[in-house]
C-alpha cells in the first residue's frame, strides 16, 4: 500500500509534480500547436490533434486550480474554451486562431515561469489581461448550426460517449461516413497489445470515435471492446480491408457516401448563434435538476478555490527552485536541462496520445500480481543530462579497464604454465566485453533525442517570421524522428536557427519578387534530416533568389578577405561566406540580426566533429547540408603510429585502409593525390599535420581513407595498429585549441592518445584542392 | 482496510487526491492509476470499496470506464466517484446515468472529497 505522508509531505510531493507536468504539458502544446499548424498547411487536420490540445488545456486548467493560480488557471480556462469550440467545429481553425493559441501558450509558460521565479509581481501581467480581451473577441465569432438529431443507433454504444466524442460522430454522419462497430475479445492481462493492433488497423480505414470495454464472456478473464469506427467504407468493403479474422465487423448506419462533399469547418460555422453564451445556455439547459441536486448532495457545498493559495504558490515556488537547482546550474541558457521523455516527441500524433500509457506493455503481459507496475506515477523519468555523462563516463572508464584485462589475457596464454587460467579468463572476458557493449548501447540508447524537438523550435520560429514581416513562406519539414545525442541536438538548436532565419530573411524574395520570376508567390523552406551510416544529415533548403557569386566576390574584396584581382570559382566565392565577418548585407534585420554569421555556424557544427556543406543556384535557391555524428560519448577508433606517436581515427569516418608505396603516390602542383579506384584522392600526411619529424623516405606506408559527406581524403601514416573503443575527454589547457585535434582517449595499457578531428582535416583537404 | 482505487492521468491532480485521501481515519489503502487501461488492468488484481475517476483521460474516457465496472457483475458494487473540472456538465451528468454514486467538480476543498468518500466508502461496507 501506499506509504502513509505527513499533510504537508503529500502537498509538497504534489507541488513538485505541478512543475514538472506543467512544464510538459507547455511542452506538449508547442509542439502540437507547431503539427496543427502544418496540418492546416497541408490542409489535412486531425480531429485527434485539437482534442489533445483541448485536453492539455483541460488539464492545465484543473491542476493550476486547484493551487489557487487564479491568472494561470484563468487563461487556460480561455484557452480550453477556444480549443473546445475548435475541436467542436465552432470555430474555424484559420491563421489568426494559429497565433491566437500560440501567444497564449507563450503568455501561459511566462506567467508559469514567474510564479516559478517566486516573483512578487501579482500573477496575471498586462500581456495577459491584453491576450484575455482577444479570446474573449475571437470567441465572439459565429457559431454552427444547432446540433442534428443523431440517429436510432444503439443507445448502449453511445451512452458513455463523451461531449467531443458526440460531435465527432456528427460530424462523420453529417459527411455521410458510415458507422460500423469493430468488436474483439482479449485476454484480460494482456489486451493491450491486440487492442492497439485492432485500432491502428481501423484507423487506417476512418475515425476511431470511441473505445468501448465491455466484460469478456469469462469476465475474469477476459475482456471485449468494441471500437466505434466512422468510415467511408460500407460494411463489406470495410471488413474486408481490416482483415483482422478475430474482430467481428457490424454497421450501425450505412452513411450516404455519395450524398454529401466534405463541409469545411468554416462552412459549418456560420451559423448565427454566439458560441459562449449558446454553449453555457445548452449546457443548463441539458442539466437534469434532480441529477445535479443528487451530486451536490453527495459532493457537499462547492467552495471557489481548493487551497489556500498563498501556502500553494510558496509549495509550487519551492518546488520550482529545487528544479532549478537541480536542472540548470551552470547552464549557459535557460533550456531545460532534463532530458526530455521522447515519448512527447513521437512521430504519429496518435501514438504519442497513447504512448504514455501503452509504452510499458509493449513488450510482454506483466504477472497478476506485479502490483508494483500500478502504483508508478508514470511511466517516463526525466534525467539530468549530466547524469548521463557521468554514467557515460563511467562505462568508458570499464571500457579501458576491459582493454587492460584483455592484455593481460594475451600474455597468460602466452605463459605455459597459465594458460588453462589464461583460457578461462577469456571466457570470461568475452562475456563482460559483450555485457559491456550492450550496456554502453543501452546508455547512447538513452541520450538519443529525436530532431523534431529542434524543428519544432524552428517552426514556431518561422511562425513568427512569417507574422511579424508578412512574408509568405511555408515550412515544410521532413525526418523528425531522426536521432541523435541529446548533447548534439541542443548544439545544433542555434546553428540550424541562424540557417533558417537567414532563409527566410535573405534568400526568399518579395512576393512581388517571386511572381516576377515566374515561382509561386509564398515561398518554401524545407528541413529535411536522415540517417547516413553513423551520421545525420540535416539539409535546409530555401527556393528563394540564391547566393550571388559576383556580389560575394565583391563583398570580400571590399573587406579585404581576398585580393581585388584573385580568381575564384564558384565553389571558392561560395566558400568566401564561411569567412568570419562576412555579411553580404548591411542592413542588419530584426530577423537574422544577431550578429552571428555563417562562420559561427560552421564552427559550431565542426566542433561537434560535423561538416557544412553549401550549395546555390542563381535564381533557384540554396541548400546547406550540416552532417553531424549521431553521438560524441564513445567511439570506435582506429589507432595509427606515426613515429613515437599514437593517434587514434574515429572508425566511423573512415571508409577504408591501403598500403601504398611511395611511387604510387602523384604530385600535381605541390598536393599528393592517389589514384584510388581512378577517382583522385588528396593525401594528407599525418606527421605534417602536426608538425612531427618526417618518417624515413621509402618505407611502404599506410593510407587510411576518411570521408565525412561527400568529401574524402586519405591519411599518411607509418603504422595500422588495430581497433580500440576510444571515449573522447575534451582536453583543457593550450593543446585545447589545436586544429585537427578533436581530444585525447585513454587506450587501457597504451597511454593518452590524440584524437584526429577527421572534420577539420578534411574540411581543410577539400578547400586547399579547390584553392590549388 | 479499505481500498481505494485513483484513476487520472494528470500525476499532479493524482498527488492531490492521494494526499487528501491519505488524512482519512482509519488509513485506507491506496492504488493509483495513470490511465483508463491502467484501471482496466488494476481491477481484477485486487478488491477495491471505491473507484474515483477523472473523465478526460488519454486512452479510454472515465464515461467508459464507469460503463465498463457497471456492466461487471463482480465489480457493479463499488461506489464511483467521478472527479472532473467545471464545463464537462454534460459528461458529468452521463457518468451519473450511467452508474457513477457522485461527482466532484475540481477544483475542490480536500475535505470535500474526505468527506465524499468517506460516504461512499461507508455505502461499499454496509452492502
Amino acid at each position: 500500500m501506499a506509504a502513509r505522508r505527513t499533510r504537508s509531505g503529500g502537498r509538497s510531493k504534489a507541488a513538485r509534480e505541478f512543475v514538472s507536468e506543467v512544464e510538459d504539458l507547455l511542452e506538449r502544446m508547442r509542439a502540437d500547436l507547431a503539427d496543427l499548424g502544418d496540418q492546416r498547411a497541408a490542409g489535412a487536420l486531425e480531429p485527434d490533434l485539437v482534442n489533445r490540445l483541448f485536453r492539455s488545456a483541460h488539464t492545465l486548467k484543473g491542476v493550476a486550480g486547484m493551487f489557487g493560480f487564479e491568472g494561470i488557471g484563468g487563461l487556460a480556462h480561455r484557452l480550453e474554451d477556444v480549443l473546445d469550440d475548435l475541436r467542436m467545429g465552432r470555430l474555424a481553425t484559420d491563421a489568426p486562431a494559429l497565433d491566437l493559441l500560440d501567444e497564449a501558450v507563450a503568455v501561459l509558460a511566462a506567467e508559469v515561469e514567474a510564479v516559478g521565479r517566486g516573483d512578487a509581481r501579482p500573477e496575471g501581467g498586462p500581456a495577459l489581461a491584453a491576450l484575455m480581451a482577444r479570446i474573449a473577441d475571437a470567441l465572439r465569432a459565429p457559431a454552427s448550426e444547432p446540433d442534428d438529431d443523431l440517429p436510432a443507433i444503439d443507445p448502449t454504444l453511445l451512452r458513455a460517449l463523451t461531449e467531443y466524442e458526440e460531435h465527432r460522430l456528427r460530424e462523420n454522419l453529417r459527411r455521410g461516413r458510415a458507422i460500423h462497430v469493430v468488436e474483439a475479445g482479449f485476454e484480460l492481462l494482456a489486451f493491450e497489445e491486440g487492442l492497439a493492433e485492432l485500432t491502428e488497423a481501423a484507423r487506417a480505414l476512418g475515425e476511431v470515435l470511441s473505445t468501448l470495454p465491455s466484460p469478456g464472456d469469462q469476465p475474469e478473464a477476459q475482456i471485449r471492446f468494441s471500437l466505434l469506427v466512422a468510415s467511408d467504407d460500407p460494411l463489406d468493403v470495410f471488413e474486408h480491408r481490416l482483415d483482422l479474422p478475430h474482430a467481428t465487423v457490424r454497421n450501425l448506419h450505412p452513411g450516404a457516401a455519395a450524398a454529401a462533399p466534405e463541409a469545411p469547418n468554416t462552412q459549418a460555422a456560420s451559423g448565427g448563434r454566439a458560441p459562449a453564451s449558446g454553449a453555457a445556455a445548452g449546457r443548463g439547459a441539458r442539466s437534469p435538476q434532480g441529477a445535479e441536486g443528487a451530486a451536490q448532495r453527495a459532493a457537499g457545498e462547492r467552495s471557489s478555490s481548493g487551497v489556500k493559495a498563498s501556502e500553494a504558490h510558496q509549495d509550487v515556488a519551492e518546488a520550482w527552485q529545487v528544479d532549478r537547482k537541480d536542472g540548470l546550474e551552470g547552464r549557459p541558457s535557460d533550456a531545460p536541462a532534463q532530458l526530455e521523455a521522447p515519448s512527447g516527441a513521437s512521430a504519429n500524433p496518435q501514438e504519442t496520445a497513447n504512448s504514455d500509457s501503452d509504452a510499458p506493455d509493449e513488450d510482454s503481459p506483466r504477472p497478476a500480481d506485479d502490483l508494483a507496475s500500478l502504483k508508478s506515477i508514470s511511466d517516463t523519468v526525466r534525467v539530468d543530462i549530466r547524469k548521463l555523462d557521468e554514467l557515460m563516463n563511467l562505462v568508458g572508464e570499464l571500457v579501458i579497464q576491459r582493454g587492460a584485462i584483455g592484455a593481460i589475457v594475451d600474455q597468460l596464454l602466452l605463459e605455459p604454465r597459465a594458460a588453462r587460467l589464461g583460457r578461462e579468463l577469456a571466457k570470461v572476458h568475452k562475456t563482460l566485453d559483450r555485457k559491456l557493449q550492450e550496456l554502453q548501447a543501452g546508455v547512447l540508447e538513452v541520450r538519443m533525442v529525436p530532431l523534431r524537438q529542434v524543428f519544432e523550435k524552428l517552426a514556431r520560429v518561422v511562425r513568427r517570421l512569417r507574422r511579424d514581416s508578412g512574408k509568405d513562406v511555408r515550412l515544410e519539414i521532413r525526418g523528425g524522428d531522426t536521432e541523435l545525442d541529446k548533447l548534439i541536438v541542443e548544439e545544433l538548436a542555434d546553428p540550424l536557427m541562424h540557417v533558417v532565419r537567414n532563409a527566410f530573411d535573405h534568400a526568399i524574395e518579395t512576393a512581388e519578387e517571386r511572381l516576377a520570376s515566374g515561382k509561386p508567390a509564398e515561398g518554401t523552406i524545407r528541413i529535411e534530416a536522415h540517417q547516413r551510416g553513423n551520421h545525420v544529415v540535416i539539409q535546409v533548403a530555401d527556393d528563394g533568389r540564391g547566393i550571388d557569386l559576383d556580389a560575394v566576390r565583391a563583398r570580400a574584396v571590399a573587406r579585404g578577405l581576398v585580393a581585388a584581382d584573385a580568381e575564384l570559382d564558384d565553389k571558392e566565392a561560395l566558400e568566401l561566406i564561411f569567412q568570419p565577418g562576412f555579411s553580404t548585407r548591411d542592413a542588419v534585420t530584426t530577423t537574422s540580426g544577431r550578429g552571428v554569421g555563417l562562420d559561427v555556424v560552421r564552427e559550431n557544427v565542426t566542433s561537434l566533429g560535423g561538416l557544412v556543406h553549401i550549395e546555390s543556384r542563381r535564381g533557384h535557391g540554396t541548400t546547406i547540408s550540416l552532417t553531424l555524428p549521431i553521438t560524441l560519448a564513445i567511439i570506435q577508433a582506429l589507432v595509427v603510429g606515426v613515429g613515437e606517436q599514437r593517434f587514434a581515427i574515429p572508425l566511423t569516418s573512415v571508409l577504408e585502409t591501403l598500403l601504398v608505396d611511395d611511387a604510387e603516390i602523384l604530385r600535381s602542383e605541390g598536393r599528393e593525390l592517389l589514384n584510388l579506384r581512378g577517382e583522385p584522392l588528396p593525401l594528407r600526411r599525418l606527421h605534417a599535420e602536426f608538425g612531427l619529424p618526417a618518417p624515413a623516405p621509402g618505407a611502404r606506408q599506410a593510407v587510411v581513407v576518411v570521408g565525412l559527406g561527400d568529401v574524402r581524403a586519405g591519411l599518411l601514416v607509418e603504422r595500422l595498429e588495430g581497433q580500440q573503443d576510444a571515449v573522447i575527454k575534451p582536453i583543457q589547457g593550450p593543446v585545447r585549441s589545436v586544429r585537427g585535434i578533436a581530444g585525447a582517449t585513454e587506450l587501457g595499457d597504451r597511454g593518452t592518445v590524440l584524437v584526429v578531428d577527421v572534420a577539420a582535416i578534411v574540411e581543410d583537404a577539400a578547400r586547399r584542392r579547390e584553392a590549388a | 482496510m479499505q481500498h481505494v482505487l485513483i484513476v487520472e492521468d494528470s500525476p499532479t491532480m493524482r498527488s492531490l487526491v492521494v494526499s487528501a485521501l491519505e488524512d482519512l481515519e482509519p488509513p485506507l489503502r491506496i492504488t493509483e492509476a495513470a490511465s483508463g487501461f491502467e484501471a482496466l488492468r488494476a481491477l481484477p488484481r485486487d478488491h477495491y470499496d471505491l473507484i474515483v475517476t477523472d473523465i478526460n483521460m488519454p486512452d479510454i474516457n472515465g464515461l467508459e470506464l464507469v460503463s465498463f465496472v457497471k456492466k461487471n457483475a463482480a465489480y457493479r458494487g463499488i461506489p464511483l466517484l467521478i472527479i472532473s473540472t467545471e464545463g464537462s456538465e454534460r459528461d458529468r451528468l452521463r457518468g451519473l446515468e450511467l452508474g457513477a454514486d457522485a461527482y466532484l467538480v475540481k477544483p475542490f476543498e480536500p475535505e470535500d472529497l474526505r468527506r465524499t468518500a468517506r460516504e461512499l466508502l461507508a455505502k461499499a461496507s454496509a452492502e
